[in-house]
């Protein structure tokens, strides 16, 4: 744990130090690289383990249980989170009128209310 | 979404060699990995320091924007920990592992594969990719049921990078700004959480 964290503390300060220097632009790709040469890695080690191979339908049914579960769980807060401080702060600002808060209105209303309070 | 097919490809090639039985046995060293993943974390952290949105984006919206990660994180780690009673042969913490990638399918499976194996490292890459794929594919279907954060919390740390362009076609531009801010946050917490559960 404390050699991970120190690795992204110090990946962070230099981010931050050389932040307006020109080769930072490049720590995008070297990290596209550097994440392949992972997943061959990660490959290699799932194809030489024999466990793993033998059971490869049910390692993805469980990945694809957690991924429905974190996913539709994720989602049901957004909506709390959208429908209690976004929707409805965005339009009680602009206009004050009860009818806004139906949940009749249409999609339409919603991106120009959006779109006002920002632009 | 490219750049997601070539990252599978590279891992099933990785598989294919192994299962073929022609890597050298200087490659299957767990050091060589170990290293090449301090880099890795080190240039997310480079990422991290170096961006200069994420100020601007807290100061446009206001301290509301910072509950959508909270979101995205307390309903992740809800709907895992209920598909978790489904799946007998994996605990509490090793399936909230797996949800704390929140799509972020490389760190978290190199992570995990570091810490518990292969075995869990692969479902921590199959359900990662699964995640940001059901945005790419699903994020209007998202929106339309669930609003317009949706496809920000569905995306989890992707929101920085793939899943962008999407979440501002279908939720609005002005969502791109709390979709960086969302992906940072989530990205740099990532590492944090996934050792969190697989050390306890």
């Amino acid at each position: 744990m404390i050699p991970i964290l120190l690795c992204i503390a110090t990946g962070i300060l230099t981010g931050y130090l050389f932040r307006k220097t020109g080769f930072v632009q490049y720590t995008g790709s070297l990290l596209s690289v550097v994440i392949m040469l992972l997943l061959f890695f990660l490959g290699v080690s799932t194809g030489s383990n024999k466990q793993v191979i033998s059971n490869f339908s049910g390692i993805g049914l469980e990945a694809l249980l957690l991924t429905v579960g974190g996913t539709l769980g994720s989602l049901i807060c957004a909506k709390w989170v959208f429908a209690r401080f976004f929707a409805g702060k965005k339009k009680r600002s602009e206009q004050s009128s009860p009818v806004n808060n139906l949940p009749t209105c249409s999609e339409e209303e919603d991106d120009q209310n959006g779109k006002q309070s920002i632009g | 979404m490219k750049q997601s097919l070539i990252y599978i490809l590279v891992f099933a090639i990785g598989v294919v060699l192994a299962l073929l039985e022609m890597m050298p046995d200087a490659l299957l060293d767990g050091d060589i990995a170990t290293w090449v993943l301090y880099a890795l974390l080190f240039l997310v952290g480079m990422q991290i320091g170096s961006g200069k949105n994420l100020f601007a984006a807290l100061r446009r919206f206001g301290w509301s924007i910072t509950l959508v990660p909270v979101a995205t994180t307390a309903g992740t780690f809800a709907g895992v920990a209920l598909v978790s009673l489904l799946i007998p042969g994996r605990s509490l913490t090793e399936c909230l592992s797996v949800g704390a990638g929140f799509a972020y399918y490389s760190l978290s499976s190199i992570l995990i594969t570091e810490f518990r194996g292969a075995e869990l490292g692969t479902v921590a890459l199959l359900a990662n990719i699964m995640r940001e794929f059901s945005v790419l594919v699903l994020a209007p279907w998202m929106v339309k049921y669930f609003g317009k954060l949706a496809p920000v919390s569905a995306g989890g740390a992707t929101t920085m990078d793939t899943t962008l362009p999407i979440i501002t076609r279908y939720s609005g531009t002005e969502y791109g700004v709390i979709a960086l801010f969302h992906g940072m946050i989530i990205d740099f917490s990532v590492p944090l959480w996934v050792t969190f559960f697989l050390n306890l």
